[in-house]
């Protein structure tokens, strides 16, 4: 069954269009990357799913209902992890269930619970600021995870990090993604690396841009974990590679 | 080339020090002689002028922070407020404060019948430009990923102004509060003594006493005193409020 369906999904700005065409749809338990080159709609595509932008024409929809604002089945990592500085690891986590008006020894025991499943026991009085970037990152998915989406969304969530950071926050996404107790059904993450689409991800959505179309959808059906010297795994990401250039 | 001076910088530095020597012998002949009078008779106004004054500047300071800090809020959140408020903030700004004091002096004492109304009415016009600009500053330059994050927890509005756009707004709150008490105080000197058709409006205040004792007594002690009690509670004010404000601001509430 599908959580989310978006159909024939365009997004106009001013005069641009940036998205067009777009059918998609999430299915329960699939890990789902959307590539393609910069500029193409992907970061706008990942907005319209969490709600935080309307679509020009087409429709979203939530387990068969019109999304009309933000999308409560999902919760968001950014880029630039998106963190406030003022507050601890443990208040940041907590923001989400703070807005939930979740009771305050249930907020502490959830946000402690997911700071635990990212690796960050022992830092939740710490301030991002005495925190490396691959654990600000790790803050970022522990918020997003403490408020149990339904659909995680993740937009280029390694992209400000140095290589061998990104290689273990990859790991640490999968053993997240594979954790029975964590109760997240549906992940997309948007992202430029191809070779991180191909090891991550079900289900790769190839994106054109001027204006963003699917070109492609690739479905990756190696086993986990990946090895990017497996000549399947170097075949995905040449065969998504030609259909980007 | 031989280290150390050439006669003639010897011979300028020489000529300075004697000058300089001889200036500050009679300026402190002169304070001798002033001071071993007795003091003047207003000097013992001094420490209420001081307070009353302060009062001003605060309850004008309130009265900036009540509508700057909402509406610099609004507009950045609003792309489109932004565009209307911005022209017209700035063509208020550059209005010097001290130019619409006649015509505040006019209205308000005519209406409200008072002096000190009109005196918290232009200290604000001094004061509340700066606090305006550092603000909207301040929350257009919060980072739209922190927006969009609030938004997708869907924080509710007024814990997002709590959590995410106060303390944001934080050091900009208090650069434009250093900067905009400089123009209270500067506003404050003309806004306590008004003369106008011959008739003097004043009322208690630091300002009022400098200019009293300036346009009025001609008592050179009287300024002195009045100026020196000033500097004193603005540089304290600084070192001991808006400076350790603003170190702990800019270290706990920036962004990277």
């Amino acid at each position: 069954m599908d959580l989310m369906r978006l159909e024939n999904v365009g997004k106009r700005f001013d005069t641009i269009s940036v998205l067009d065409g777009i059918t998609m749809t999430v299915d329960e338990g699939q890990f789902i990357a959307v590539v393609g080159p910069s500029g193409c709609g992907k970061s706008t595509l990942l907005r319209i799913i969490a709600g935080l932008i309307s679509p020009t024409t087409g429709q979203v929809l939530l387990a068969g209902r019109l999304l009309t604002g933000v999308n409560p089945e999902t919760a968001l990592v950014f880029q630039s992890f998106a963190l406030l500085p003022w507050l601890t690891v443990q208040a940041n986590v907590e923001l989400g269930l703070e807005a939930r008006r979740i009771l305050v020894a249930e907020r502490r025991r959830r946000a402690g619970f997911y700071i635990d499943k990212v690796g960050l026991e022992g830092y939740e009085e710490a301030y991002p600021r005495e925190l490396s970037g691959g654990m600000r990152q790790r803050v970022g998915l522990a918020r997003a995870l403490a408020v149990e989406p339904k659909i995680l969304l993740m937009d280029e969530p390694f992209s400000a990090l140095d290589a061998l950071t990104a290689i273990s926050l990859r790991e640490l996404v999968l053993d997240l993604w594979a954790d029975p107790q964590v109760p997240v059904n549906a992940c997309i993450m948007v992202t430029h690396i191809i070779e991180e689409a191909v090891e991550l991800a079900d289900r790769v959505l190839v994106l054109s841009t001027h204006p963003g179309r699917i070109v492609k959808e690739v479905e990756v059906t190696l086993p986990r974990p990946r090895d990017k010297r497996w000549p399947e795994f170097n075949e995905y990401v040449d065969q998504i590679f030609s259909l980007m250039a | 080339m031989a280290r150390g001076k050439r006669p003639l910088e010897w011979v300028m530095a020489g000529a300075g020090i004697a000058i300089a020597g001889y200036l500050t012998w009679r300026a402190v002949d002169a304070l001798i002689a002033a001071f071993s009078q007795p003091l003047p008779h207003d000097a013992v106004q001094i420490p209420f002028a001081i307070l009353a004054s302060l009062g001003r500047l605060t309850l004008a300071y309130l009265i900036a922070l009540a509508w700057t800090v909402p509406l610099s809020i609004w507009i950045g959140e609003n792309e489109r407020v932004a565009r209307i408020v911005t022209p017209i903030a700035e063509i208020g700004a550059s209005i010097p404060a001290t130019a619409l004091f006649p015509l505040i002096v006019l209205f308000v004492i005519r209406i409200f019948g008072g002096m000190n109304a009109a005196s918290v009415l232009l200290v604000l016009t001094g004061m509340q430009w700066y606090l305006l600009f550092n603000l909207i500053a301040g929350a257009r330059a919060i980072p739209q990923e922190l927006k969009e994050m609030a938004h997708s927890l869907r924080l509710p509005r007024w814990r997002y102004w709590q959590r995410v756009v106060l303390p944001a707004l934080l050091p900009s709150l208090l650069t434009g509060s250093i900067t905009g008490w400089g123009g209270g105080w500067n506003a404050l000197i003309v806004s306590e003594y008004f003369v106008y058709n011959q008739k003097i409006y004043h009322v208690l205040g630091i300002g009022a006493l400098l200019d009293r004792a300036t346009y009025e007594l001609g008592n050179g002690v009287l300024i002195l005193l009045t100026l020196g009690a000033m500097v004193g509670i603005i540089i304290l004010l600084n070192r001991l409020v808006w400076r350790r404000l603003y170190q702990w601001a800019t270290r706990r509430y920036r962004f990277e």
